[in-house]
């Protein structure tokens, strides 16, 4: 453990610190100063504890279970292209928090939307690692991704078409796009508990990661039980995602983009990367957050949209990079 | 005015079992085809349902339809489609401004009667609709007779006392109507403050749930809140809501009665004055 960048970890923690008292203060209503140095006497001290700092604290956790996703995914996989996104266990996350509302279970048991998030993105992630397992392929992996988001985002689609709601539309953006608009502190009691659990045991493979830079054989040799490893991954991955995704919809790109940003001052080592990427994840919500709150839109931007829109031209040279390499 | 209408529709009730195509010279159309769930309720009030053809897939969708379950359940429906339409060989067909472009041209280019209404944003411009459609169905006496009866409802909505109350009507999404909208006219006559006029919101818009804390109205008016499934619903249950509660009255509002004119005025109208009554009692 005392290989970790503590020092690189700190100072991104600070940014989170930085970020989310920023978050506190941006939103549609101006607060003065005055009411943070009285609290709880003007109407607007309400604002902050009801929907500011559930707002802030969700963007912390779910920034943090997307990059920690996001570089476990790669870690394991040793593909740099691997993200919870991108690769459909978000949109498989969607689908069952969908499935839950949708059936009228989420309505009377409100823990069964997470739980079947949970469960459609350890599916996902199964899926991921069963094609990927059988071809060491990385095309074959990455278009199976592909296909999987492809076709979650469709059923997503498809099944609040169906549904008897007159916000079909407006809902399916929602799910697809990821927003934190209007989060209460009930989606953060629901989500908080899961996304701990699932980072504490993604947090726990790093040793097994480092050695699967050996390649399987020598990961087996050093003494890593592969079976046990995967369950874990489908679990931490499957908590990670599909708590944050029940309770704000897919949000692509952080997982992605964070381990490759960090990549470079941490070395090679996927081990070491996963409690920085955790905490730049945080970051890097934060930020999109609050970018989606000062933008000059009349209807709040998605926050999906702000990080496809990061995410995206990061994508296509990461893309133009490998095929580089690869030549 | 009220004895005018009364003669006139007396007179018009004597002569309605006259020839079909006494009223202004045109026939009286016999297979009436609507294709706007506006257009559906006060069809349904100006002639007999024998004579509709069809009304529109909106009429059964009972969140956002104001027509009678029932009603909607008996009658025919179309998805406003040219197919449809024309299977259905009607001799009128009303469509709104709300109609795809596409279906309207197919429709005249099959020599079939359209008649376009706009979507009235004032109580009188819903209620010369009213007229207007009461001459195309030859069904005049019974569309005075309906306008009497919109016009009884808003003197019936005028209050007691001179004392604003502020009101916001918020529904899922925060979607709320602003100046230069029905439902702003009616708050207006009913003795409410429309809270979205000092946020200066021209016609319809979102409002923002900081906005609402930061200067909470008196009465919040808002459809069945009971959770829903939906982020959009959801928002109506949002604790922070709930935490304004002690000064802030939450009273019924179905969406529903901000899509329509016509008859839905008088719903609505009976809705606003039964909220403008309790928060009256309330603040006392």
């Amino acid at each position: 453990m005392n290989k970790l960048p503590w020092r690189l970890i700190f100072g991104l923690g600070l940014g989170v610190l930085v970020l989310g008292i920023a978050s506190l203060s941006v939103g549609k209503v101006n607060i003065p100063l005055s009411v943070w140095l009285d609290p709880g006497h003007d109407p607007r001290w309400l604002i902050i504890m009801e929907l500011r700092i559930p707002r802030a604290i969700l963007g912390m956790a779910v920034g943090a279970a997307l990059g920690l996703s996001g570089a476990a995914m790669q870690g394991y996989t040793r593909n740099p292209l691997a993200d919870p996104g991108v690769l459909g266990v978000s949109s498989m996350a969607a689908l069952g928090a969908v499935a839950a509302l949708y059936s009228g279970i989420g309505y009377d048991l409100p823990f069964m939307v997470p739980a079947l998030a949970i469960a459609g993105a350890g599916i996902g992630m199964s899926v991921l690692l069963l094609l990927s397992g059988a071809s060491e392929s990385v095309l074959t992996f990455l278009l199976a991704g592909v296909i999987l988001n492809i076709m979650g985002g469709a059923a997503v689609a498809l099944a609040l078409s169906l549904a008897p709601s007159p916000w079909a539309a407006q809902e399916i953006i929602n799910w697809l796009m990821g927003a934190l608009v209007d989060r209460s502190r009930n989606d953060v009691g629901l989500a908080i508990p899961l996304i701990t659990i699932g980072a504490m045991v993604l947090l726990g493979l790093g040793r097994a990661m480092d050695a699967l830079t050996l390649g399987e054989e020598g990961a087996r040799g050093l003494g890593v039980n592969l079976v046990r490893t995967r369950l874990l991954l489908v679990l931490g991955v499957g908590l990670c995602t599909g708590a944050s995704v029940a309770v704000t919809g897919v949000i692509g790109f952080v997982g992605l983009v964070v381990p490759h940003l960090l990549r470079p001052l941490v070395g090679n080592r996927p081990g070491a990367l996963l409690l920085p990427s955790m905490v730049a994840g945080s970051a890097l919500v934060l930020a999109a957050d609050i970018l989606v709150r000062v933008a000059p839109t009349t209807v709040e931007l998605k926050l999906g949209v702000a990080m496809s829109a990061i995410g995206g031209p990061f994508f296509l040279a990461l893309l133009l990079r490998l095929r580089r390499r690869m030549a | 005015m009220i004895i005018r209408t009364a003669i006139f529709s007396l007179i018009a009730t004597a002569f309605s079992a006259a020839a079909i195509a006494d009223d202004g010279g045109t026939v009286r159309p016999q297979h009436i085809v609507s294709l706007s769930p506006c257009l559906d309720v006060t069809l349904i009030e100006l002639v007999s349902e024998d004579r509709i053809a069809a009304l529109s897939h909106y009429a059964r969708n009972s969140y956002s339809s104001n027509v009678d379950a029932a009603i909607a359940a008996r009658l025919p429906i179309t998805y406003e489609t040219a197919e449809e339409i024309m299977a259905l060989a009607p001799d009128l067909v009303l469509t709104s401004r709300h109609s795809a472009l596409a279906t309207r041209n197919a429709l005249d280019q099959l020599h079939i009667h359209t008649e376009l209404f706009d979507v009235p944003d004032s109580i009188d411009g819903s209620i010369a609709d009213i007229r207007r459609m009461g001459e195309l169905v030859g069904e005049s006496a019974r569309a005075d007779a309906l306008i009497e009866k919109i016009h009884q409802a808003l003197d019936d909505l005028t209050p007691q006392s001179d004392k604003r109350v502020l009101a916001l009507i918020f529904q899922p999404n925060g979607f709320s109507p602003g100046m230069g909208t029905m439902p702003h006219d009616l708050l207006t006559r009913a003795g409410f403050e429309n809270a979205t006029a000092r946020l200066g919101l021209k016609r319809w818009g979102n409002m923002a749930l900081e906005w609402v804390i930061a200067d909470p109205p008196q009465v919040l008016l808002s459809g069945a809140h009971d959770g829903g499934v939906s982020f959009a619903q959801k928002l109506l249950t949002h604790p922070a809501l709930r935490a304004l509660e002690p000064q802030m009255m939450r009273a019924h509002y179905e969406q529903k009665l901000l899509n329509c004119g016509g008859p839905v005025l008088i719903t609505a109208a009976h809705a606003l004055k039964l909220a403008h009554d309790h928060a009256l009692a309330d603040l006392k």
